[in-house]
C-alpha cells in the first residue's frame, strides 16, 4: 500500500485546513504548544490522543479538520 | 503559498489494520531533540532528528524559532507529552489500544524560510523513510 496513514493534532484550524490535511482535529480553544493540553492533566492528555489515533478508524473527510471539545483544558 | 498548496489533491492514504494491531510513530514539527542531539537552528532549519522509539522522555528539549506567543513552551518543558506524547503512547500500547510504538519517530523544527524546500524535498524524504520503516500509522504534532 503506497502511504503512509496521518492523523494530525492542530491548534491552528486555519493554518492546517489550507493544507488540506487527510485527516485532522483540532481541540477547540487549545492554544499554540498546547497539542494534547497542559502537563497538570495527563487525563485530557490520554482523552485527546485516544480520539485521535480513533479518527484512523473512523470515516473522516478528507481535507477537512474536525473540532471537537475536550473536557479539562485549564491553561 | 498556501492557495497554490491546497490545489493539490488530498493525499489520503486508507487505514488497513485496527487500531489495536498497528505500530505507530509520531512525526513533530514542535522542534523536540535529546538533549545530546544537535539543536535545531532557531534562524530556519529544514533538517531533521531521529528520535529512538526506548528514549526517556526526561531526556528531551525543545530548541524552536517561533516567539512565545505563537508556540508556549511552559506546559512542554514540565512534561514534553503535551507535544511529543511518547509516553502516552506507550500505554495506549500496554492498555493493547494501539498495537504498538515505532521504534523511531521524525522531529523537526517547523519553521523555515525555504517552505517550498521544506515541501519538496524535506517533507518527501521524512515520508520515504516512514515508508521503509515498519509503521502503520503517523501521529502529526506541531508547536
Amino acid at each position: 500500500m503506497a502511504g503512509i496513514p496521518t492523523i494530525l493534532i492542530t491548534t491552528d484550524k486555519e493554518s492546517s485546513e489550507q493544507q488540506r490535511p487527510p485527516r485532522a482535529i483540532h481541540p477547540e480553544g487549545f492554544t499554540w504548544g498546547h497539542s494534547l493540553g497542559t502537563a497538570a492533566n495527563k487525563e485530557l492528555q490520554v482523552d485527546l490522543l485516544k480520539t485521535a489515533l480513533r479518527q484512523l478508524e473512523e470515516l473522516h473527510m478528507p481535507g477537512q479538520v474536525r473540532t471537537l471539545s475536550f473536557e479539562g483544558y485549564h491553561p | 503559498m498556501p492557495v497554490e498548496f491546497s490545489r493539490r489533491c488530498v493525499p489520503y492514504t486508507p487505514v488497513g489494520r485496527k487500531l489495536a494491531e498497528m505500530q505507530i510513530a509520531i512525526v513533530s514539527t514542535a522542534g523536540v531533540h535529546l538533549k545530546e542531539q544537535e539543536p535545531f537552528n532557531k534562524e530556519g532549519d529544514d533538517t531533521w532528528r531521529h528520535l529512538p522509539g526506548d528514549l526517556n522522555s526526561a531526556g528531551l528539549m525543545i530548541t524552536h524559532g517561533a516567539p512565545d506567543e505563537h508556540y508556549d513552551r511552559t506546559q512542554a518543558q514540565q512534561d514534553i507529552n503535551v507535544i511529543f506524547p511518547i509516553d502516552r503512547l506507550r500505554e495506549l500500547a500496554a492498555a493493547g489500544f494501539i498495537g504498538g510504538v515505532s521504534e523511531k519517530h521524525w522531529s523537526l523544527m517547523g519553521y523555515s524560510l525555504r517552505l517550498r524546500k521544506y515541501y519538496d524535498e524535506t517533507a518527501p524524504a521524512v515520508a520515504k523513510e516512514l515508508e521503509r520503516s515498519p509503521v502503520d500509522a503517523v501521529l502529526l504534532t506541531a508547536g
